[in-house]
């Protein structure tokens, strides 16, 4: 048999990240204001926007649903912004559990997609928004550390109770 | 069926994203003079020398092959380094090609220092976590270089790469 990682375990491992954020920003605000840069974004609290945001986003276009408008994200606070993360584990989690679904077919159509580029998978676009939270938690891992404020963030997969 | 990414793909996309920063390295040797200080790394040169030669290490333990040891490793030059990873491409690809390969047999780390429910993992976990392990570093060093000033380019979003439909 083909030895995989299932999109069950890398949704544990992206939860688990972003359970360590929101604590960890919980208890330390002042880091929301940091500079951050990344993505375009001007401070640790947009940048944490972009990424639960996208979560969202990518949630409802795996799943055929409108789609939440960039614009009416909600900037803050950190609890709204969590929520969108929650919202799309919520979203995640019933496309797992749908039988139905055919993770194989080349069926997701995203707004931004240039003509040329391939309609994905369910599945690659799963794979993909979990992937993309993950990288950028490394980057904001180095982001708070370089800025004086390090986090103790272990978020190699080393350490996720998702898979044994 | 349980939906899943296969190790086929992470290793090749993995190799993308090596392939990718070895070109651009290659093009612009004085970033690897770069001060960097992720995971201890003096410099670009050595934090990538960890990123490949961790790949490398747990080849060796998957396989059940003598570790490397730190002098085992050289600090550069850049060839030498992309050479790590060749090997452990290799090695990861001879695994993945044996059918008799155990995913669910465990490895032992002897390192004191990591939380001790996560000494022992499944040789599946250990290939996924190189090959995760790689990518977030490669997205951490995207950052590095354009904050210092010098913007690579890198499209390190699995949603790019061909290794996966």
């Amino acid at each position: 048999m083909t030895p995989a990682i299932t999109l069950d375990e890398l949704l544990t491992w992206n939860e688990e990240s972003s359970h360590f954020w929101k604590a960890h920003l919980d208890a330390n605000p002042t880091l929301l204001e940091l500079p951050c840069g990344i993505g375009g974004n001007a401070n640790v609290q947009a940048f944490v926007r972009h990424i639960w945001g996208a979560e969202l986003v990518w949630s409802q276009i795996i799943s055929g649903f409108p789609v939440t408008d960039y614009d009416i994200w909600p900037h803050g606070p950190l609890d709204a912004l969590y929520d969108m993360h929650l919202s799309a584990v919520r979203n995640f989690r019933a496309l797992l559990d749908d039988p139905p679904i055919n993770w194989d077919e080349k069926s997701v159509h995203y707004p931004w997609r240039r003509p040329e580029a391939p309609k994905p998978t369910p599945r690659k676009a799963l794979a993909h928004i979990l992937l993309h939270s993950q990288r950028h938690w490394a980057q904001l891992s180095t982001l708070v550390r370089s800025q004086g404020f390090p986090s103790g963030y272990l978020g190699d997969l080393l350490f996720s109770s998702g898979l044994e | 069926m349980t939906a899943a990414v296969t190790m086929e793909e992470l290793l090749a996309w993995s190799e993308e994203s090596s392939q990718f920063w070895k070109a651009h390295l290659d093009a612009n040797p004085a970033l690897l003079e770069l001060p960097c200080g992720i995971g201890k790394a003096v410099n670009v040169q050595d934090f990538v020398r960890h990123i490949w030669s961790a790949e490398l290490r747990m080849g060796h333990r998957i396989a059940g092959l003598p570790l490397l040891t730190a002098k085992d490793v050289p600090p550069g030059p850049l060839d030498a380094l992309y050479d790590l990873h060749l090997q452990a491409v290799q090695l990861f690809r001879a695994l993945l090609d044996n059918p008799t390969q155990d995913w669910d047999a465990t490895i032992t780390f002897e390192y004191d220092w990591l939380p001790p429910h996560v000494r022992t993992i499944s040789k599946r976990k250990g290939l996924a976590h190189a090959l995760f392990h790689g990518q977030r570093h490669w997205a951490q060093l995207a950052t590095l270089v354009r904050s210092a000033g010098f913007p690579s380019q890198f499209n390190g979003d699995l949603l790019f790469s061909p290794a996966m439909k």
